[in-house]
């Protein structure tokens, strides 16, 4: 018999079935391996700021302001449609707690030396090509591993933790706002102090309701053009610049950072445009954390920022009129400590995230001018 | 006309190694994109081959004028098309991989495969020449091919700078055979222009171009390849980056990665003589490991391109006879070596492919273990460290921590900006800060200012107690890291859907149009390239240097083919006999591999697995030749069709499927397996 002979017939269909079968179980096997992650449908609670319509249930959390069918989930991944109604996946769910240094944030006028208890819920509104927590940001609630971590534990154990303050942080606590809403209350009423570390991608009626308990927040400011924020981070400029404004008017104590990415942020003239924005808006005083990229998540191609463009930054921030300009995560370039801008003297001396001296009394330099900042619990 | 088939496959294939290491670089290393590659390369050549049966009234000249053409056009459509699909500094997505490799790939597939078709039936009709000899001779121009792309890279010589001149010097002898010039016509029209074109390209090589519109706003000043990828320096605002495979690998202001790399394992030894420094870069980790005045260091790093790098650049002040450069793969310099280290520190890349998986395994861990001095310290950092571990995060590092542990007693987790795995039969803690200062150890960053005790310690227990125990430990021939590594990224990618469909559909494609009767060319082709693939993976893992044995692996593979093809029988052999022996060298090889990887370096090994590479080979070639024997032409771009589908799908399910997760033995079963149930299914069929 030849095996090439005409008359020899296997049926395609089954020879593809056998293939079918053999490439199936191969793929279905690794998913039995790794273990399925914890259910979080005991713990979805009906999220806030949602209105119903024809077309789908309207989140009005952010300025995404997703359409959301039933059974669908908003572009965060946190928010879902279930009954015609808008639920939040993350409440009570957190995936990441840690005690950090409060310099870790970066806040550097609030309670300096003290202890932030972090928490982050997986889930984000943007998508950065760079971002550093893309485990939690792009991930989902029920995706992820999840402690349960109901309001008021969060405020128990950062008590024992012996942290002066809880940070909603590492992926965007916008995405947990009610989770966020119900821990800052209790968390009050304690006595804790509550800080956002956000992309300041929120609408303005839920950020001044949420502004009542929030007392710190350190917002990035990705970018100074439209283009850029929605190529880098799938986000608009506009809206960010907006929520600065609220936080500020709220009496939310404000600092921002710019993370300035080789290639995509460091372009002189959007600097420039970015800090005459902020010198021009009434964010003089607002401490402005010029920070260093390192490669990350997809954007493993591009050089670390060169210390150089930081400190050229940083010189161009300080010309434009802003008064506290540091600049964050390079080891050995001084460029944390806060000096006064009256009289120049050297007010609190940081070495990476330690407080070696804080000459700072109810606020003042020694020269009687006033240091903005939250400087005592 | 021979000799044009020759250029058809030396010149075909050289394009698919520059292009491979190319894709390889811009879509971060992984072996997912790599089997992608590789099949769609076959799956476009496997459909453009029957097609061009009809295309019968294409001359040769036009043809071979096309494919000389089609390598440049390929390297404009992959520089172009890359530029457009990439953001700056972003790894190429799988959506923009796929699109990249379809519009890169299909001039010179298409068109090299229409030529081979059109050449091989040329030859075919006359009755002396058989199908299967030009199959023989295109496949001794893909063999030439592969030793000659090794070559170039073994002497620094820029990829794209090498394809120029390989194809200039392919359309000459092109134009010589098809023209058939005076002498004078010769040297006027061809040989003064592609002297010219060799000279501009040897004294400009596009690489430096090509490299600086990938890298975007990176000026950049050199660019080489070696035998383990691509080396380009670049200066951006005045900081200059040493970038290897576009991951920037040696910049400025970089303390936090150093002083982590060197003081969490140095601290941990009080005694601190010997050292050995596996990869990273010796010239920014030197600094660091002096502050303990250690009486040698030696370093080792296997890509001398690396060392060519590192020996431009200034080095610390240190007692220079202190310092020992090694140019060897660690896993073999271990293996032999008799020398006892008080730290062994590894900055190899992470085990996210199989070629870096072995540095993660437990074998390798034993050689570590074999020269540490009593006390001695061993530290590694496969990971990133995330303030969340995903299950393929947990899975990865739960296979190398089991491998760590059946090693040593001790193993301690450290999360810093990476993540390190330090291991001892002695002691070990997490007090760094107490440690750093106790010794006097001045470090910018690595100090008691960033860290702190509590924490290190507390997410040190943190992690160590979400080790999964159930998890199968990290071993050379079952190398489960590199799996999780790869659905890590594709989870980075946000894409293990996408993945899961690309793969089924570059497998199931080709069954659309593979005719019957080629259905056992499609099976033996497939199993011959997961035994290429199971190969080129034990020697990985037992000697290292990955491009230069998988082009020898290959070249053997190729070799078998060949003269399986062209041989004559003497006698009239059962073709069913060809996929039985094929089964049976498969199942010997997966054994063998078996008894002899771990003890690496066997010379037995060294000798039998070639030999068992060429003889599987020369059965697949036996049989194309079988199968096209007394045929009509048609036949052969049927039979060739199927051949190269079963040959991309060989490569993905091995690479990407079957090797990670069953390990050697069982994937050498499966293919087996394979091969006689569709033996047996055609044998069925064709009995009723």
């Amino acid at each position: 018999m030849l095996l090439t002979d005409r008359h020899i017939s296997i049926s395609r269909r089954h020879f593809a079935r056998q293939v079918s079968l053999v490439t199936a179980g191969s793929l279905i096997m690794p998913c039995v391996n790794a273990g399925t992650s914890h259910s979080v449908s005991d713990t979805v609670v009906p999220a806030m700021f949602q209105q119903e319509t024809p077309r789908g249930v309207i989140c009005l959390l952010c300025p995404n302001e997703c359409v959301i069918k039933e059974g669908e989930r908003g572009d965060c991944r946190s928010r879902i449609v279930k009954k015609s109604k808008l639920w939040s996946m993350s409440y009570g769910n957190p995936c990441a707690v840690n005690a950090d240094p409060i310099e870790k944030k970066p806040l550097f006028h609030f309670l300096p030396g003290s202890r932030a208890f972090s928490i982050a819920a997986a889930g984000c509104n943007f998508s950065c090509l760079n971002c550093q927590n893309w485990t939690i940001s792009q991930s989902s609630p029920d995706k992820t591993t999840n402690i349960d971590l109901p309001p008021e534990s969060v405020v128990t154990e950062s008590i024992k933790a012996g942290c002066s303050s809880i940070a909603y942080t590492y992926s965007e606590p916008v995405t947990f706002y009610e989770y966020v809403y119900d821990t800052a209350a209790r968390a009050r009423d304690n006595g804790i102090k509550n800080i956002m570390v956000s992309n300041g991608f929120i609408n303005p009626e839920p950020l001044k309701k949420l502004c009542r308990y929030i007392d710190a927040a350190n917002i990035d400011l990705k970018a100074f053009s439209d283009s850029t924020y929605i190529k880098l981070t799938g986000g608009r400029l506009q809206p960010v610049l907006d929520v600065l404004k609220i936080y500020r008017d709220e009496g939310v104590w404000l600092e921002i950072t710019a993370l300035i990415v080789p290639g995509w942020t460091d372009k002189p003239d959007e600097l420039d445009a970015m800090f005459s924005w902020l010198s021009d808006n009434g964010f003089r005083d607002i401490p402005l954390h010029i920070s260093r990229f390192y490669p990350q998540y997809k954007l493993l191609h591009l050089p670390p920022t060169p210390v150089s463009t930081l400190n050229m930054a940083a010189k161009k921030a300080k010309e434009r009129g802003l008064n506290f300009v540091y600049v964050d995560n390079v080891p050995g370039n001084n460029t944390t400590d806060t000096i006064c801008p009256v009289c120049n003297e050297k007010l609190v001396v940081r070495k990476g995230y330690s407080i070696e001296k804080n000459n700072i009394q109810d606020g003042r330099c020694r020269c009687g001018a006033t240091i903005p900042g939250v400087w005592k619990q | 006309m021979r000799q044009l088939l020759f250029i058809t496959g030396f010149l075909s294939s050289s394009v698919q190694f520059i292009l491979l290491r190319e894709i390889s670089c811009i879509s971060g290393n992984s072996e997912i994109s790599t089997a992608i590659y590789l099949a769609m390369w076959l799956v476009i050549s496997s459909a453009g081959a029957i097609p061009s049966i009809t295309r019968r009234g294409l001359k040769t000249g036009p043809l071979m004028a096309m494919l000389v053409a089609s390598p440049p056009l390929s390297v404009i459509i992959f520089i172009l098309a890359g530029s457009f699909l990439i953001n700056p500094g972003e790894v190429l997505p799988t959506p923009g991989l796929l699109i990249l490799l379809f519009f890169t790939l299909a001039p010179v597939t298409l068109i090299s495969v229409s030529a081979f078709v059109r050449l091989a039936m040329t030859l075919a009709s006359d009755r002396s020449f058989q199908p299967g000899n030009s199959f023989g001779i295109e496949t001794l121009g893909s063999i030439l091919a592969g030793l000659a792309a090794t070559f170039s890279a073994l002497i620094f010589i820029p990829g794209f700078q090498y394809l120029f001149i390989i194809t200039t010097i392919s359309a000459l002898w092109s134009a010589i055979i098809i023209f058939r010039p005076t002498m004078l016509k010769r040297l006027l029209l061809f040989y003064l222009p592609a002297a010219l074109i060799i000279l501009l390209v040897s004294l400009f090589p596009p690489d430096l171009f090509i490299r600086s519109i990938q890298l975007r706003d990176i000026s950049v000043d050199k660019s080489f390849d070696t035998p383990y990828g691509n080396i380009t320096t670049g200066t951006y605002n005045g900081d200059e980056t040493v970038y290897y495979n576009f991951h920037p690998l040696f910049y400025s202001n970089d303390e936090i990665s150093r002083e982590e790399d060197i003081h969490y394992a140095m601290l941990q030894n009080k005694n601190v003589s010997d050292v050995l420094l596996i990869s990273g870069g010796l010239h920014s980790h030197l600094e660091e490991i002096i502050k303990y005045k250690p009486v040698r260091i030696d370093y080792t790093e296997a890509d001398p391109g690396l060392l060519r790098v590192e020996e431009s650049m200034i080095m610390p002040d240190y007692e220079k006879s202190a310092v020992n450069i090694i140019k060897k793969d660690a896993f073999r310099y271990l293996l032999h070596s008799k020398k006892r280290y008080d730290v062994i520190i590894q900055l190899t890349d992470q085990p996210l492919t199989l070629s870096m998986n072995r540095f993660y395994s437990s074998e390798y861990f034993r050689a570590v273990k074999n020269n540490l001095s009593d006390g001695g310290v061993f530290a590694c950092s496969p990971l990133n460290a995330y303030n969340y571990a995903s299950e393929n995060y947990l899975s990865l590092l739960s296979s190398i921590v089991k491998a760590l542990e059946e090693s040593f007693s001790n193993v301690l987790l450290i999360r810093g900006e990476k993540l390190y795995l330090i291991a001892s039969d002695h002691r070990l803690t997490t007090e760094i800060c107490r440690l750093a200062n106790e010794r006097g150890i001045d470090n910018l960053y690595v100090n008691c200012s960033y860290l702190n005790d509590y924490d290190i310690s507390q997410r040190s227990r943190e992690m160590m107690s979400v080790v999964n125990r159930d998890i199968r430990t990290n071993r050379l021939a079952n190398p489960v890291a590199s799996w999780y590594g790869n659905r890590l990224n594709e989870e980075k990618n946000g894409s293990r859907r996408s993945y899961a469909v690309i793969l089924s559909l570059l497998i199931l494609l080709p069954l659309f149009w593979i005719k019957r009767r080629a259905v056992l060319m499609f099976t033996s082709s497939a199993s011959l390239a997961g035994l290429g693939m199971i190969v080129i993976f034990v020697f990985q893992a037992a000697y290292g240097n990955a491009h230069l044995l998988s082009a020898l692996v290959l070249s053997v593979l190729f070799a078998g083919l060949a003269t399986g093809a062209s041989f004559r029988y003497p006698t009239r052999i059962r073709s069913s006999l060809y996929p039985v022996i094929l089964a049976l060298l498969m199942i010997l090889t997966g054994v063998l591999s078996l008894l002899l990887m771990p003890s690496s370096g066997n010379t037995l090994l060294f000798l039998l697995l070639p030999l068992l590479v060429f003889s599987s080979g020369f059965i697949t070639g036996s049989f194309f030749r079988s199968a096209t024997r007394m045929k009509p032409p048609e036949e052969t771009a049927i039979i060739y069709s199927a051949d190269l589908s079963g040959s991309a799908s060989g490569y993905l399910v091995t690479g990407t499927l079957l090797i990670p997760l069953t390990g050697i033995l069982f994937t050498t079963l499966i293919l087996s397996s394979l091969i006689l149930i569709s033996l047996s299914l055609v044998s069925v069929r064709s009995k009723l």
